[in-house]
């Protein structure tokens, strides 16, 4: 059939000028193009001749299938347009609420690092200053323990500090460590504690030492010692004593 | 024991690896306190762990390093080791002994607590039921964590339990609550960089105020690593029992907390049990590790994640394995899963979480929770299986089914598995995608399923994605021939 | 007399003390300014060495030491059930009131509450003579349990002189008087024994009745005998005290005594949570009120974590001599193996394999042999039991080490828990391979009498499936699945539903967690049907792949938890409802090839 169809067009451009036909054609062509889903029956007011209706009805055919395909053509393309634009602004708008989203957590972040930071440093500071604060009740306490610590009950605890001493050391031969200022009273209670306790060598080291006051007890060979000192008990009460001090520091009690 | 007993002695019979014996003792306890002051006048700290025939047995904390015969004075407190504690002690950092490491004063006690604790009286133990929402999908939905539990993280060199932790402890919440959980942070012969990605990370979530963190690194000495969980549980224990907070306790890494055991027991002579370790590893771990849990009466909690990092990535080794004896589960990193570039790299299927069934189910998270987990368990490990017989006889010798679970298997591990840094999935979320992996399976495979539960949530495939997914499998399949 | 002496050396549990010289072995003593109890383990010269039950920190040498000139010993009387003790019968509800949330140290109470009246109810009268052993009266200990009052087993024989009357008593008033050759003796309603001393007993009998847990891959394949002896060793994550929570809830005994021996707090808790909840399927009453714990956590005294395997075995042995059925599980005696390991240590013993004293397999041998079905002592007669049931906990799932290899000589039945079916999530993870019981044979003429004649034939029919797929996986891991022919696909495919409809079972589903004995014969006799019908279809013509996708299939490996015992019915349909599809596909099948 297309065989036969070629042939009688072939026979018919001998009729009418070839040249005349295509740019008619195009022309035709051309305003389909622009006129889309306008169907015009263009050239039949020319066509009389019966071998032309073929042709006439071929070209109308591949025409007509052709124009259905633009058509589609068109309409896919402008859909892709649009999906594409429509995508396009999701994803700009997913990207920028990700932006912003971001920025907000990273603010968010930089917030509460900047607020917990600042928080601690703050309490960090306080912290400083009441440590200051309570050492410094502690050199004040000191000095005055130095002063006044030796009033009456002082003999009789260094007494029992001497007593404590010889039985946790377990010798018999010893030798006592104090300040200067003590030395004449840690001989009496040594010559007070020989009297009741009998065997005991007792001496009192040649050297002093710059405790606030107390004593250590320490064997004449040097093996064991033990620190019976206002110095050592201060420091073994500190952790309680300063709780008691911040408190009062902070207004607590 | 009398407070007022303060002796020093002078006589050292013996020094040998951290270990000090004292000759000559008339009054020391066990387990008592003791300072040392060196020739050089260094003041270090230790513990009696033996006592008799007038000879003590000290552990040094800070290494005998510079003892010596002559000249070292051991001083004996009359008390064991004590730890002060005071909300104050909350944003503090500090070492592995317990003082402080970052230039501010030692903590204004409320009270001094013993560092070994006691036992917890299980009669008063509140049974841990309350689920903590990790925003980890693989943790909420399969190895659920329940406030009081203590569940370690077994992991190998270089995997990256730290970063996982630090994001639970970014993350963890529990839901229902505004609470957040106090973070308490317990760096044990750990590298400078580990210990300090662990503060950034709370730092940066502002979680630092509520944190307390010890830290014992790698260059600090070795026995100090006995008592760092101690100090740090003790304070935990505080915070939770004393001021009803819900404490997350970290502590990494326990591998060498028993290295340090080890180095003890072997200068003690004592017979040895596995790989050298020490006979009583197991109860000494226990003490540790028992320190979690919630308290009749009390509000707070501590729930323990450890962190071990296994030797060769070898699980049965005495460290580990021991540890998983005690332990309610542990969750195993997996070398394999590592290397794929799939964080967190949990191997589900090695991991378990004990007290993830009273954590979950109705009224606590949903009703249907367990048995996905369940039915999520059994698809995983079967496609595990048909991946390791699909490397003998290739996709060509495996039935359509196994086929089914190969794609599954793969579907987990970047569906569910895999996750961001700082992506907190909501647990709808999470159980989401499980159904989303189940929904690939043919409905009857899901015998683990209750039927209802499959009517209310198996999402039924279209003709188009069945399609796609045999079309997909066909080429693949093609491909691996 | 009693000893008087002082402490020279101390070092974690293990202290020794001098001055010592009339002291027996295995004397309790009061240790140090806070009386913390010990027990003397051995003696040398006037020096004791001596275990102590509480944390010895803070002891010092010179402090004294004083026997109590008892040996350890457990009060045996009402009050004991529901309570909570440690490793030495100290009970910590008690502890907890005087210490609070934590363990406190040299706290001393009663085991029992010595105030609580009972209605006491005499079994005897005036003149009846009595031998030892004879139970003489009874009182409700709770509405679970009728507790028997008995002359204690080391009195003679003798005749009753006076007898108090019916009527509500504490447990400290004397309830009789026994006249022996010794004199007269008043018999209160608790006596105490010591630990260590096995209880006697008239005779012992053969085990044939099986302890019915409801675990199906129990009760069904590898089934214990109540008397009987059993250990389930498993590395950890593999289910063992989920196991032990099972048999201890769901058996069919009377007593339960639950041992959590150097095992997790939060354990102990749960039973003490949930127990008072669960509803015992025969009695219908709180499953607490026939259960005693005795806890020594991990984290508790190592030396009372020894003891407790003890203490808990004297309680079971008590309860068997008044005719009772009694369970005894014991979570770990690994964790018990290891104390003595320590205390040993501390002797500085001469150790055995991987530092375990020599004596570990004796000490194992003694714990086992106090399981049995015996004739109680006295009149009337009794027959009671008291079945073991031990985890093991295996360092590195390791069955070769010493603790399991030793227990396993003195075991009837051994559950083997399996590490690669736990990370597989098929629990229970009993490997069926590994597994035996030594009373399969014993129990099966119960079976045959009390359920079904069936019963031992389908469980071979089906065990013979699983041990057929065991040798056809080999093969398939090396050649694919493809290679076998359509007959032996189809054992796979059985196997696969005998794994999940039987053997895996879920004790955290309401439904699937107990299985009655009816019900476990009904669902192995579906499978096995299916089986034998698959079998005929195959010969039929039809392909394996329309018998695979058979909708019933879904129904019956559900069916374990879609179906409650009160619906067993449920499964008869069942069975019918999968003949017919059967029958409609042979029929389609047949007419297509037509």
């Amino acid at each position: 059939m297309d065989h036969l169809l070629v042939r009688h067009a072939e026979e018919n451009n001998k009729l009418y000028e070839k040249t005349e036909l295509i740019s008619y054609l195009f022309g035709l062509y051309f305003i389909l193009y622009l006129t889309p889903k306008v169907k015009i029956p263009f050239y039949r007011t020319f066509v009389v001749m019966s071998s032309i209706v073929t042709l006439e009805q071929t070209i109308d055919k591949v025409l007509s299938e052709s124009q259905i395909e633009f058509v589609n053509k068109i309409d896919s393309a402008y859909n892709e347009s649009l999906n594409n634009l429509e995508s396009s602004r999701s994803n700009i708008l997913q990207e920028y609420s990700k932006i912003i989203n971001n920025a907000q957590k990273q603010s968010e972040s930089i917030k509460r690092q900047i607020i917990g930071a600042s928080k601690i440093s703050a309490r960090n500071k306080q912290l400083l200053l009441l440590e200051s604060a309570v050492n410094n009740v502690f050199v004040k306490s000191k000095e005055k323990l130095y002063v006044l610590g030796k009033e009456k009950g002082y003999e009789s605890m260094l007494y029992r500090t001497l007593e404590e001493g010889v039985s946790a050391i377990q010798t018999r031969d010893i030798i006592i460590e104090c300040n200067k200022n003590d030395k004449n009273l840690i001989t009496k209670i040594i010559n007070d504690f020989i009297k009741k306790n009998i065997n005991y060598k007792i001496a009192v080291s040649d050297g002093f030492f710059d405790f606030i006051g107390g004593i250590r007890v320490r064997s004449s060979d040097g093996l064991m010692s033990y620190d019976g000192t206002m110095d050592s008990k201060l420091e073994r009460v500190k952790p309680i004593i300063r709780k008691n001090i911040a408190q009062i520091l902070r207004g607590e009690e | 024991m009398s407070d007022s007993i303060n002796i020093e002695y002078t006589k050292i019979a013996e020094i040998k690896g951290p270990l000090m014996i004292v000759d000559g003792i008339t009054q020391a306890s066990f387990d008592e306190l003791v300072e040392i002051e060196t020739p050089d006048g260094e003041k270090r700290l230790g513990r009696v762990l033996e006592v008799g025939h007038g000879k003590a047995i000290v552990q040094v904390f800070e290494g005998t390093t510079g003892l010596a015969i002559v000249g070292t004075k051991a001083k004996f407190i009359g008390k064991t080791m004590q730890m002060p504690v005071s909300p104050e002690v909350l944003g503090r950092v500090f070492d592995g002994l317990g003082r402080p490491n970052d230039g501010l004063p030692e903590p204004i006690a409320d009270k001094f607590l013993d560092v070994n604790g006691e036992p917890m009286n299980p009669e008063q133990r509140e049974y841990p039921t309350s689920f903590i929402q990790t925003g980890v999908s693989v943790i909420d939905g399969m190895l659920t964590l329940v406030r009081g539990q203590k569940l370690p993280i077994f992991s190998g060199s270089g995997m990256p339990h730290n970063i996982l932790a630090a994001q639970i402890a970014r993350q963890a919440s529990v839901v229902g609550t505004k609470e957040d959980f106090a973070v308490v942070f317990a760096a044990i012969g750990v590298q400078y960089s580990e210990a300090q990605y662990f503060k950034r990370s709370l730092e940066e979530s502002g979680a630092l105020r509520r944190s307390v963190l010890f830290l014992n690194l790698a260059d600090d000495p070795a026995i100090e690593r006995i008592i760092t969980p101690r100090v740090a549980l003790t304070v935990a224990e505080y915070l939770a029992f004393d001021l009803g907070m819900h404490v997350l306790a970290i502590l990494t890494d326990m591998t060498n907390y028993s290295e340090a055991l080890r180095e003890i027991s072997a200068a003690r002579e004592e017979v040895p049990g596995r790989k050298g370790y020490p006979g009583y590893l197991y109860t000494d771990l226990a003490n540790i590790y028992e320190r979690a849990g919630r308290l009749k009466g009390k509000n707070g909690s501590v729930t323990q994640v450890p962190i071990l990092s296994m030797p060769a990535d070898d699980i049965t080794h005495p460290i580990p394995d021991l540890t998983g004896y005690i332990t309610e589960g542990q969750m195993v990193l997996g070398r394999d899963l590592f290397r794929k570039g799939i964080y967190p790299s949990v191997n589900v299927l090695m991991s378990l979480s004990r007290l993830m069934k009273d954590g979950i189910g109705e009224g606590k998270t949903r009703s249907d929770h367990s048995e996905v987990a369940n039915q999520l368990y059994d698809a995983y490990s079967r496609s595990q299986e048909v991946r390791a017989l699909a490397e003998i006889v290739g996709r060509a010798g495996l039935t359509g089914i196994d086929l089914k679970y190969l794609d599954t298997g793969d579907m987990f591990e970047n569906n569910f598995l895999k996750q961001n840094l700082d992506e907190n999935r909501s647990l709808e979320e999470t159980l989401s995608r499980a159904w989303e992996i189940l929904s690939a399976l043919p409905e009857s495979e899901l015998t683990k399923i209750k039927d209802k539960h499959i009517k209310q949530y198996y999402r039924h495939q279209n003709q188009q994605q069945s399609t796609n997914v045999g079309v997909a499998a066909a080429v693949s399949s093609s491909n691996a021939t | 007399m009693v000893a008087k002496g002082r402490i020279i050396w101390v070092s974690g549990p293990a202290v020794k003390a001098d001055g010592m010289s009339t002291v027996k072995m295995y004397e309790t003593v009061e240790v140090g300014d806070s009386k913390l109890v010990g027990e003397v383990i051995r003696l040398t010269g006037d020096t004791a060495f001596i275990q102590v039950y509480e944390s010895t920190s803070g002891l010092r040498p010179g402090e004294s030491v004083t026997g109590t000139g008892q040996p350890l010993s457990v009060l045996l009387g009402p009050g004991i059930i529901g309570k909570i003790y440690d490793g030495i019968q100290r009970p910590l509800g008690e502890i907890a009131q005087k210490s609070g949330s934590y363990i406190g140290r040299g706290v001393h109470t009663d085991p029992v509450d010595m105030k609580k009246k009972y209605h006491f109810q005499p079994l005897v009268r005036k003149s009846d003579s009595v031998g030892s052993g004879s139970v003489i009266g009874s009182v409700e200990e709770t509405p679970l349990l009728n507790h028997s009052i008995m002359v204690p087993p080391d009195f003679k024989n003798g005749t009753i002189v006076d007898v108090i009357s019916e009527g509500d008593y504490d447990i400290e008033q004397v309830v009789a008087t026994l006249e022996t050759s010794d004199g007269k003796i008043p018999l209160k309603m608790y006596h105490k024994w010591p630990v260590r001393k096995p209880r006697p007993y008239t005779e012992r009998y053969d085990p044939t009745v099986p302890l019915i847990t409801g675990q199906r891959v129990i009760d069904t394949y590898f089934p214990i005998a109540k008397g009987g002896t059993g250990a389930i060793p498993g590395g950890f994550g593999t289910g063992k005290t989920v196991t032990l929570h099972q048999i201890a809830k769901w058996a069919d005994s009377k007593v339960v005594v639950y041992i959590g021996c150097g095992e997790r707090g939060n354990e102990m808790t749960e039973v003490l949570v949930e127990f008072p909840h669960l509803i015992d399927p025969r009695s219908n009453r709180p499953l607490m009120e026939r259960t005693v714990l005795v806890a020594n956590t991990s984290n508790m005294p190592v030396a009372a974590r020894e003891a407790s395997i003890y203490t808990g075995v004297t309680l079971a042995e008590y309860y068997r001599d008044m005719g009772l059925d009694v369970v005894l599980v014991a979570d770990s005696t690994s964790r018990w193996a290891e104390a003595l390991r320590e205390m040993s240590g501390r002797l500085e013993e001469m150790p055995a394999e991987e530092g375990y004293p020599s004596y570990l397999a004796s000490r194992l041998a003694e714990f086992y042999e106090r399981a049995g079905r015996v004739k109680a002592l006295g009149s009337p007669n009794r027959t009671g039991s008291v079945t073991l049931v031990g985890a093991v906990s295996p360092s590195g799932a390791d069955f070769t080490e010493p603790v399991t290899t030793h227990t396993i000589r003195f075991i009837k039945t051994f559950w083997a828990l399996d590490t690669r079916l736990a990370y597989s999530r098929h629990y229970p993870s009993i490997n069926w391979m590994n597994s035996y019981s030594g009373y399969l044979e014993d129990v099966s003429k119960w079976w045959k009498e009390s359920v079904s004649s069936e019963w031992y034939d389908l469980r071979a029919y089906s065990y013979n499936l699983l041990q057929r797929e065991d040798t056809l996986k080999e093969i398939v891991r090396l050649l694919g699945p493809e290679s076998l022919p359509d007959e032996e696909k189809l054992i796979l495919e059985v196997a696969r539903m005998i794994k999940i409809g039987i053997l895996q079972q879920n004790s955290f589903d309401k439904v699937d967690t107990y299985s009655s004995p009816e019900k476990q014969l009904k669902l192995v006799k579906l499978i096995v049907n299916y089986h034998k019908e698959a079998q005929k279809a195959l010969k039929e013509g039809i392909t394996l792949a329309d018998i695979r996708t058979m909708p019933i299939i879904p129904s019956i490996l559900k069916a374990k938890f879609e179906i409650t015992d009160e619906d067993i019915a449920k499964l008869d349909q069942l069975d019918k409802q999968m003949h017919e599809q059967f029958e409609k596909i042979v029929n389609q099948g047949v007419k297509l090839i037509v």
